[in-house]
Formats: C-alpha cells, structure tokens, sequence
C-alpha cells in the first residue's frame, strides 16, 4: 500500500440548515486516523447529513469540517481522491454493466492503470462473475457490492459508507461485516452509519449516536458494549417521547 | 487534474449509455422530425420572406430538441444519486460542466445533421453559397443554447417539475442567441451574408464566449447543497 501522510477528520461547530430545519447543529467531531466509526441516532437525526458534509457533498451553513487538516470547501482533487464513498443510492448507471461503471469511475478518479483497479476491486468484492451484466439485472446485494467495489477502485484511505446493510440479506450482510472489518485498517478511516445497534457492537471501534442534528453519545464501544446499546437505546426512546 | 481527461470519460459514458437505450437522439430525432414535416405542409411554396418564416421554424425545432435533449441527459445523472457519483470523485466540477456540455452538444447536433437536410429538401429552400452560413449558425447557435441549457439543467435535476422548469429558466435568456441564429439562417436561406448578418454573426459569438465563461465559473455553485 503506498504511504501517505497522517490523516484525520475534524468538524469544528458544523451546523446543516435545510431553510429552517437544522440538520446538523453545532456537531464537533475528532476522527483520527485509524478509527472505525459507527454513526447512529433515528430517522432525521442527521447522519446522511454528517456524512455528505464530510463527503463534501453538502456545505455546512456554518463550521468547518476539515480531512488531513484541509477546510473541504476549498479540497482539490487530491484531497477529494483520498475518500471513497457509499451512498444509499448505488451512484451506479443502472443501464451499463457492472464493467463500464467501474472503468467509468476508474477513469474519472484519473487511475493510472484503470483495468487493473477494476480487476482488484472486482476480485475483492466478489463481483467478476457478473463484470459483464447490466447493473439493473442485478439483486439489492450485488449492487451493493458492486458500489463499495466502485467506492474502493482507488483504495481511499477515507471511506463513508451510508447505511451500507439496508436491503442485504443476512449472508450478505454478514459478507459486508467482514469486509468492513478487513478495511478498518490503522491507515484508513471507516465511518458507517447504522440503524442496528446489534451491528454497530459487532465492529466498530467508536459509536456517534445523533439526536436533532447534536452530538448525544460519542463513546469508544470496548467491553461494555451491553451498557452501550442500553444507552443507546435509552436515547432512542427519549427522542420517540420528544 | 486537468479538465480534458475526466470531461471526455463523462462523454464517452454518456455516448455508450445512448448506445444502449438510444433515449435522447431517437425521442428527440422522431419529434423534432415531426415539427420540420407538419411545417413543410403549412409551409408557403413561393414568395418572399420565406427564408425568414423557415429560419424561424428551423430554431424552434432545434431549441425544443436541445431542451428535450439536455433534461434527459441530466436526469440520468439524478438517478441512483449518479450526479454525486461525480461529485465525490476527485474530477474538477468544471470537467463534469465540460463533460455534458459536450454530451448535450453532440445528441444536439446529431439531431441537427439528420434534420437539416430534410428541412432543407421538404421545404424546398436553395442556400446554394449560404449553405456554410446555415452550419455556421447551427454550430455557433446550438453552442450558446446547449452552454446555458446544461448550466440550467444542472439548476433544475434537484426540483420537482424538472422538466417543466428547465424551459422556463432557459427561454428567456436564449432570446438574444435565437434571434442572432434565426437572423444568420435566415440569410444562409437566402442564399449568403446579406447587409447586416456580421452584427448577428458576432452577437452569437460574443453569447456563447460570455456565457461559457459563466457556466464554467458558476457550474461549482449550482451543485453544491
């Protein structure tokens, strides 16, 4: 793997208004390099939010969000290529083969050797058998693989994944566990939102729990994982009450 | 990053995506043609200012078919989050404006190769000399009508009445580049630069320079969230 230089996430004070509602309210976050971050809290509590501000696809209406020490709003290409990024959508073209999209998005990352990456990200995620196939024939699963293959084609050494288990089946969500786990390397940065706590336990090295777009837990998930998800759960049913 | 690379990667997927489902030129094509065939019905044989009233036709049909064209091809970057896709990638936001400037650019005048010489035939127009300056407006024409469509496009992929929407923002402020195209077209009909077509002929230009200088300047702002 080729070096690079010590990395971290670092959100100063970032607040996400969409008109009047906050999305994200005055959320400071540290994440260094080598974290594996589960990021939860229920529906509307900002994590699609938190992880699109740090992908750079949202800009925070006030605060900063920084990746190695750069304000995102002023990332370059450099820095852009230094983060793979899964969405809830599979950013796939559905009417192309699984091939095309990976060369597509190889080229557009500018590879220097786009084949071979696709070759590697395909063989990693399992998905050369079906290079060749349409991505619209494709199942939920395979898709979803095929998008954390398109989101690794360049090896990031930041990887946001939103909500990467819905609509996978237990094997194949347990397939993506064990990827995740191989991924969360000490050079990478792994920040995965959730909405299984059970999951959430069962890798992550650090649980974000949201609540109204403000920070309400951030604690390292190590042997109490139990008290953790009480915690959490606890959380939970008070914003249901609220 | 250079611009070049990643815009000409966008265009070549868009051309392989067209390949396959053949969307924009085939829907666009059988509309436009339907336009220039009613028109040629309607259309008064002899007489003069006929090349005026056939200009005028010619550049609606062209409009609408570049509308037609550039919703589609931004709308199949809203599905399945593609556009951000692009937006994540490391590619500078200019070369993903580039990329479907050059996309929209092509279905557009791939329609305008394919109609032109039909209009030309079933409305029995002679350019003769002029025909250079019909190719010459097509060109710098759809330039200035594509340059701010794909920018409105982008505008409009996020609203609810996309289609409905892209129109409205694009009509008015193509006024001045249709009427300079219809004016150079109409004396291309006529037969060669008449008195008067140079003023027209460097209004279009003067258009799509400006305005591409906006698109490229801008396009970083229009997709931010």
């Amino acid at each position: 793997m080729r070096e690079r230089p010590a990395l971290g996430i670092s959100l100063e004070q970032v607040t996400k208004a969409f008109g009047a509602q906050l999305a994200l309210d005055h959320v400071d976050l540290e994440i260094p390099q080598g974290s594996f971050v589960a990021v939860m809290g229920a529906n509307g509590a900002g994590k699609t939010t938190l992880l699109r501000t740090i992908a750079g696809i949202a800009v925070p209406t006030s605060g900063s969000v920084r990746i190695a020490g750069v304000e995102m709003r002023r990332a370059g290409p450099r820095l852009r290529a230094l983060i793979g990024v899964v969405a809830h959508e599979t950013m796939l073209y559905a009417d192309l083969t699984v091939a095309e999209n990976l060369r597509f998005h190889a080229g557009l990352f500018g590879l220097a050797h786009p084949r071979e990456a696709v070759e590697r990200a395909s063989e990693r995620l399992g998905v050369t058998p079906v290079l060749d196939r349409p991505v619209r024939a494709l199942s939920r699963g395979t898709r979803q693989r095929v998008a954390l293959a398109r989101a690794l084609l360049h090896d990031p050494a930041v990887l946001l994944l939103d909500e990467p288990y819905t609509g996978l089946d237990e094997a194949a969500a347990a397939s993506l566990s064990e990827l995740l786990e191989e991924l969360a390397t000490p050079e990478r940065i792994v920040l995965v939102t959730l909405h299984d706590v059970v999951r959430a336990m069962a890798g992550p090295r650090r649980l974000v729990v949201l609540s109204g777009g403000r920070v309400a837990l951030d604690t390292p998930i190590d042997g109490r994982s139990e008290d953790i998800a009480e915690t959490y759960l606890g959380l939970l049913r008070q914003e249901v009450r609220r | 990053m250079s611009w070049l690379a990643p815009a000409l990667w966008l265009a070549r997927k868009d051309l392989r995506l067209e390949m396959k489902t053949r969307d924009v030129v085939a829907s666009v094509g059988l509309f436009v043609l339907l336009v220039v065939v009613t028109a040629s019905f309607a259309f008064p044989t002899g007489g003069a200012g006929r090349e005026g009233v056939a200009a005028g036709v010619l550049w609606m049909s062209f409009l609408f078919a570049a509308l037609l064209g550039m919703g589609r091809s931004m709308a199949i970057e809203k599905e399945d989050a593609c556009l951000e896709g692009l937006l994540v990638s490391p590619a500078p936001r200019e070369a993903v404006f580039l990329g479907k400037l050059l996309t929209n650019l092509g279905f557009t005048f791939a329609v305008e190769v394919v109609i032109l010489p039909v209009f030309i035939a079933l409305l029995q127009l002679r350019p003769g000399g002029g025909l250079w300056l019909l190719v010459l407006s097509a060109f710098l024409g759809t330039l200035g009508l594509v340059t701010v469509g794909t920018l409105f496009a982008a505008m409009a992929v996020n609203t609810r009445g996309r289609e409905a929407i892209l129109p409205l923002l694009v009509m008015p402020v193509s006024v001045p580049i249709m009427v300079a195209a219809v004016k150079v077209s109409q004396a291309g009909f006529a037969g060669g630069m008449g008195e008067g077509t140079l003023p027209w002929l460097l209004l279009m230009v003067g258009y799509d320079a400006l305005f591409l200088l906006v698109a490229l300047a801008t396009f970083h702002h229009v997709t931010e969230e």
